[in-house]
């Protein structure tokens, strides 16, 4: 692949400002949505980008420990070059090895939240990681443990090839996608609350991390992508379809989650992940390795 | 809601100070109004969020310093509105008053919106 092209996947699509465009899409539609259900007025779909774009004029804090906003780049850095190594559009990225990476980016937005609120010196940040801390954890449990099916049922470590696997492994990838729209990050947002993880964080570095989250939810959106192109549901040719598909479930679930009231208890949402995910994750994983022998 | 009632997306803190309450109530009133009416949201626990503190009643020199210190978790552009005819000295410069014992809703919402679009404009605080 030529530098320009590597540059413009990077920097545009699937990478960069196509991924977090899609996140905040994707968010500004699901409160939109969400709203409706509930029969409550309706926030405009372009919030999410309007909040963005306030945020990003604002200042710094002052005192602020600087690892906070390097914690961010860094997260955005990774989650940005775990996206550009979707393959969509065509002529990708493809290498062994890739779908490690990826699914290990995956860990580092919840370790940038984690320590930015260790490093904001706000006695309200501290406490909201040590309540958030758990829910992190455990939602990365049954997603990372889930996302072992596609190596095991593909037999590849890539992220483009589209493999013709058998019906029990079509069986445990459609549960694999189903994980990961279960575990989308949901929850775990800041919403501007005093003992959250970010309550201590303001102006254009609370900018990096909102963006973090848009872009969170587009790299989760593509492992769903991944996993239903994977089971070969669409031609080789629309396979972008998944992609789309993918989008439109990410979305349906958040819209979902924001229609149920938007508050889940820590207890039950952990217990959730852990009770019944986990072993769903655990029952993916052996079909896939089943089926793939 | 009216056109050019409109506060858009900034963030609000409602503080309230030594007063009788009665303008914080109608604080809450004004933005819970606008919340439930427009679909968003403009209201924040978290301080260092916030793009507008809303002073409610007097803030004697203890509650002072405890806001002023709030402050410095703010980024700027920030403002502060205080309300009530009882705000006494003022806690930060350049501070904008809404006089009333208590301001009506619809007043508080203006002065809102009045400043939201002076954020727009440009940065201050």
């Amino acid at each position: 692949m030529k530098l320009p092209e590597a540059m413009l996947r990077l920097l545009l699509f699937p990478g960069g400002l196509g991924a977090l465009a899609l996140g905040l899409l994707a968010r500004g539609v699901a409160a939109f949505w969400g709203a409706r259900a509930r029969g409550r007025p309706a926030p405009a779909i372009w919030e999410p980008f309007a909040d963005l774009w306030r945020l990003a004029r604002k200042g710094v804090p002052e005192a602020m420990h600087p690892a906070v906003a390097w914690a961010a780049l860094l997260a955005i850095a990774g989650l940005v070059w775990a996206a550009s190594l979707l393959p969509w559009p065509e002529g990708h990225l493809d290498a062994e090895g890739n779908w490690i990476a990826y699914v290990a980016l995956l860990a580092a937005p919840a370790l940038a939240r984690l320590m930015a609120a260790g490093f904001s010196g706000n006695l309200d940040a501290a406490w909201g990681a040590r309540l958030q801390a758990p829910l992190e954890v455990s939602r990365l449990l049954p997603l990372l443990w889930g996302s072992a099916t596609l190596p095991l049922a593909t037999r590849q470590l890539e992220l483009a090839s589209q493999a013709a696997v058998r019906p029990l492994g079509a069986v445990a990838l459609l549960l694999a996608a189903v994980l990961f729209l279960a575990t989308l990050p949901w929850p775990l947002w800041d919403r501007d609350r005093r003992q959250a993880p970010l309550a201590g964080i303001g102006g254009r570095w609370l900018a990096l991390y909102r963006a973090l989250e848009a872009l969170e939810l587009a790299v989760q959106a593509g492992l769903v992508a991944v996993a239903l192109r994977a089971i070969y549901l669409f031609p080789e040719r629309y396979s972008w379809i998944a992609l789309a598909s993918a989008w439109i479930a990410c979305t349906a679930v958040l819209a979902a989650f924001e229609a149920s009231g938007q508050e889940f208890p820590t207890e039950l949402t952990v217990r959730c992940y852990t009770r019944w995910l986990a072993p769903l994750a655990f029952l993916a994983t052996l079909l896939a390795a089943w089926a793939g022998r | 809601m009216a056109k050019g009632n409109d506060p858009r997306t900034i963030r609000v803190a409602i503080l309230d100070g030594a007063g009788c309450g009665g303008c914080a109530l109608e604080a809450w009133a004004a933005v819970g109004a606008y919340e439930a009416t427009c679909g968003r949201r403009l209201l924040v626990d978290a301080p260092a969020h916030a793009d507008l503190l809303v002073l409610c009643g007097d803030f004697p020199p203890p509650l002072r310093d405890a806001v002023q210190a709030l402050a410095r978790t703010l980024t700027a552009p920030w403002s502060c509105m205080r309300l009530g005819d009882c705000a006494g000295e003022p806690v930060f410069e350049g501070e904008r008053r809404l006089a009333g014992c208590p301001p009506t809703p619809q007043e508080i919402l203006r002065a809102l919106t009045e400043i939201a679009a002076a954020q727009e404009e440009g940065p201050e605080g």
